[in-house]
């Protein structure tokens, strides 16, 4: 099967919200996203996390299996460090084989909040490598 | 030099030793690596005489500054290897400086195992048992309780050899120690014979783990959890003898699944490749499950916001060993951890009292902030093993000034 | 003749349906759509492969797009070759013989305070 997508994906609107109301892990607030590897290779994954004011923490590696799509949220990557919750980070996905990436909020903190955001990725703008 | 991750790079030390987290970053004044137990022998007597002290280290994986030293630093990483086997009694002798994953390779040619392991095996036999390392089960203590004779050498740099059958009260005293009472330079361990295990991993719901833990707890040879402050998950983890697993697909979804001998498939984290610091509390059994929820509770209120790391549930079997995280009481240990490149000391010293206030006695191996005070008062036998450290070191050769504040003497 | 805006190969890789929703209002049942624009002269015929993450792909489901016009694809309705299993995450590339343009909806109302979710697939340039 021909791959589709690309091998260098940002986020630049980071923040993974601190609350969380209902049921978890299901409604627990996240900022995830949804890899999409169509080849028939496995597609690994290197994740570099850029804040305001620190140092850029990674490589967070991650690995998608061929034909498959795999969600990871940015809550639970804890090597080689936890992300700050309520904190905003920008996201730098490096992939070696072309991916598609679509980047999700589910905000279930307090209030009538409840609002789940997506963005397609900015990578389109970006004319990452081949 | 065998490889260790806190290797300094000669004698005349000009860097720093640090231990297997890097949060503990000290210099001895000399570091020895002797080739065999006469050595360390010679290495005591040498110490007597210049009025100076010396500590053992096994793999420098204790994030406590039980070996902390700016004295003489003693490595026995040269003590080691299978030295004498008997496959009737599943009895082996070993040196003290065996690490655990090694000695198992050379144990399993001669058709024996541990009965069970901590979550890693990089410690060695000497440092896990004098530490009170554990693994989790109902049915097992924790790896000191392996230690029936041996070799060690004394305060005034002579070697002895003691046994249960002999010195009984001496071995309980002796288990769990920490390099107080004499380096020990071999270990008769009681074994078991070689088995297979399969482990299998299910993942669920806090409240349903809860609910179902005594059965699990029970019906499983190993079994301990992780709790994940992020998601609010369970991961429970048993083990059982291949064909007599228990199944939980009706309530649990099944994430690992493997089989093999019991140092392959026991510790499973023995080479993260990022370090972390950690804190462990060992309270009776029947306060773990409302400590656990007091804890989740605090965590997910406060610290969820910094803190990814899960934390860990086990049980660990009660024992007669003097400074046994499980003398006299069946226990369950509950172990807080958090990435060493992030602050960690607010968040453990925040939820230590929670455990403290469950009777709980901290691991000797990991970060707390009591002293010899708030000790003794959890240790029935206390003043007896004061006593006999007196009585075996009276010029204190083995002791630094951590040990001292520890162990008020 | 108007040339059709798009591209022929598509992609959504964060797909979900809910099984539950807090009302029985069927327009306030949870749903997802991908709606296919085909602003060409010509049909396009488009199939679509789905994907899981621990299960071999899904499909091909197919249907076609009159020209000039556009279908709002609930992914509920599909079932052939196969129905989309609920609560479960999924993906899905969509191909067509001649340029669309793919926008994903999703409504989430599993509880009350419902979610609407609406964006621009990504699309292979």
């Amino acid at each position: 099967m021909e791959a589709i997508g690309k091998r260098r994906w940002t986020i630049a609107g980071g923040h993974i919200p601190l609350g969380s109301n209902g049921m978890e892990p299901e409604f627990t607030s996240r900022d995830e996203i949804a890899v999409l590897n169509c080849s028939d290779s496995p597609a690994r994954l290197r994740i570099q996390i850029h804040y305001a004011d620190r140092p850029v923490v990674g490589p967070y590696d991650v690995e998608i299996a061929a034909r498959r799509v795999r969600r990871i949220r940015f809550n639970d990557l804890i090597f080689p460090e936890a992300l700050p919750l309520d904190v905003d980070f920008g996201a730098v996905i490096e992939a070696d084989v072309p991916v598609v990436v679509q980047f999700t909020r589910l905000d279930s903190g307090t209030g009538s909040r409840s609002t789940i955001a997506t963005a397609a990725y900015a990578a389109r703008n970006l004319q990452g490598s081949r | 030099m065998a490889n260790t991750p806190w290797s300094a790079t000669s004698k005349n030390l000009d860097q720093d030793c640090h231990n297997w987290s890097g949060g503990l970053r000290f210099r001895p004044a000399r570091l020895e690596v002797p080739e065999h137990e006469e050595a360390v022998a010679a290495l005591v007597r040498a110490a007597g005489r210049q009025g100076r002290t010396i500590r053992p280290v096994g793999s420098a994986h204790s994030s406590s500054e039980i070996y902390v030293t700016d004295d003489v630093l003693v490595s026995l990483a040269n003590i080691c290897g299978l030295h004498e086997h008997d496959s009737r009694c599943h009895r082996a002798a070993v040196g003290a400086g065996s690490q655990l994953t090694e000695l198992s390779k050379e144990l399993q040619s001669a058709g024996m195992t541990l009965s069970n392991f901590g979550d890693v095996a990089t410690q060695t036999v000497g440092g896990a048992i004098g530490t009170g390392t554990h693994g989790s089960g109902r049915n097992f203590p924790n790896l000191s309780m392996m230690l029936v004779g041996g070799r060690l050498v004394t305060a005034r740099g002579e070697i002895t050899t003691f046994g249960v059958e002999e010195d009984l009260d001496f071995v309980r005293a002796l288990r769990v120690s920490f390099g107080t009472l004499g380096i020990l330079t071999s270990a008769t361990l009681q074994l078991e014979p070689l088995h297979d295990l399969r482990r299998q991993e299910w993942c669920l719901g806090f409240e349903p783990c809860m609910e179902a833990l005594d059965r699990l707890s029970r019906e499983n040879r190993n079994f301990d959890f992780y709790w994940y402050p992020r998601s609010d998950e369970v991961k429970i983890r048993c083990l059982n003898p291949p064909g007599e697993e228990k199944t939980y697909g009706a309530f649990a979804r099944l994430a690992k699944d493997e089989t093999g001998p019991p140092h392959e498939v026991i510790p499973q984290h023995s080479d993260l490749p990022y370090r972390f610091e950690e804190m462990e509390y060992s309270m009776p059994a029947e306060a773990g499950p409302d400590c656990m929820r007091k804890l989740r509770t605090r965590i997910k209120e406060k610290w969820r916001r910094s803190v990814g790391w899960r934390v860990l549930y086990r049980y660990i079997k009660r024992d007669d060993t003097w400074l046994s995280e499980a003398y006299g009481r069946d226990s369950v240990s509950i172990s807080l951890h958090q990435n060493a490149t992030l602050p960690y000391w607010d968040f453990f010293l925040d939820l230590e009292p929670v455990m403290r206030d469950h009777g709980g006695r901290p691991h000797w191996a990991k970060k707390h902030s009591l002293r010899a005070t708030e000790l003794k008062a959890l240790y029935p036998m206390w003043d007896r093993f004061l006593a006999l450290r007196q009585e075996l070191d009276p010029e204190g050769r083995f002791l630094t000034p951590y040990l001292r504040r520890l162990l008020g003497c | 003749m108007t040339h059709a805006i798009g591209s022929r190969r598509w992609a959504i890789a964060d797909g979900y349906i809910p099984s539950s929703s807090a009302s029985d209002d069927p327009a306030l049942v949870s749903h997802e759509s991908a709606c296919v624009l085909n602003t060409g002269d010509t049909p396009a015929k488009v199939e679509i492969t789905l994907f899981f993450s621990d299960r071999e792909p899904a499909g091909p489901f197919r249907f076609t797009v009159a020209a000039r016009r556009t279908v709002h694809l609930r992914f509920n309705d599909l079932d052939d070759p196969e129905p989309v299993p609920r609560d479960t995450p999924y993906a899905s590339l969509i191909e067509a013989d001649t340029p669309v343009v793919v926008q994903q909806t999703r409504l989430d109302s599993r509880q009350p305070s419902h979610a609407l979710l609406s964006t621009i697939a990504y699309c292979q340039d």
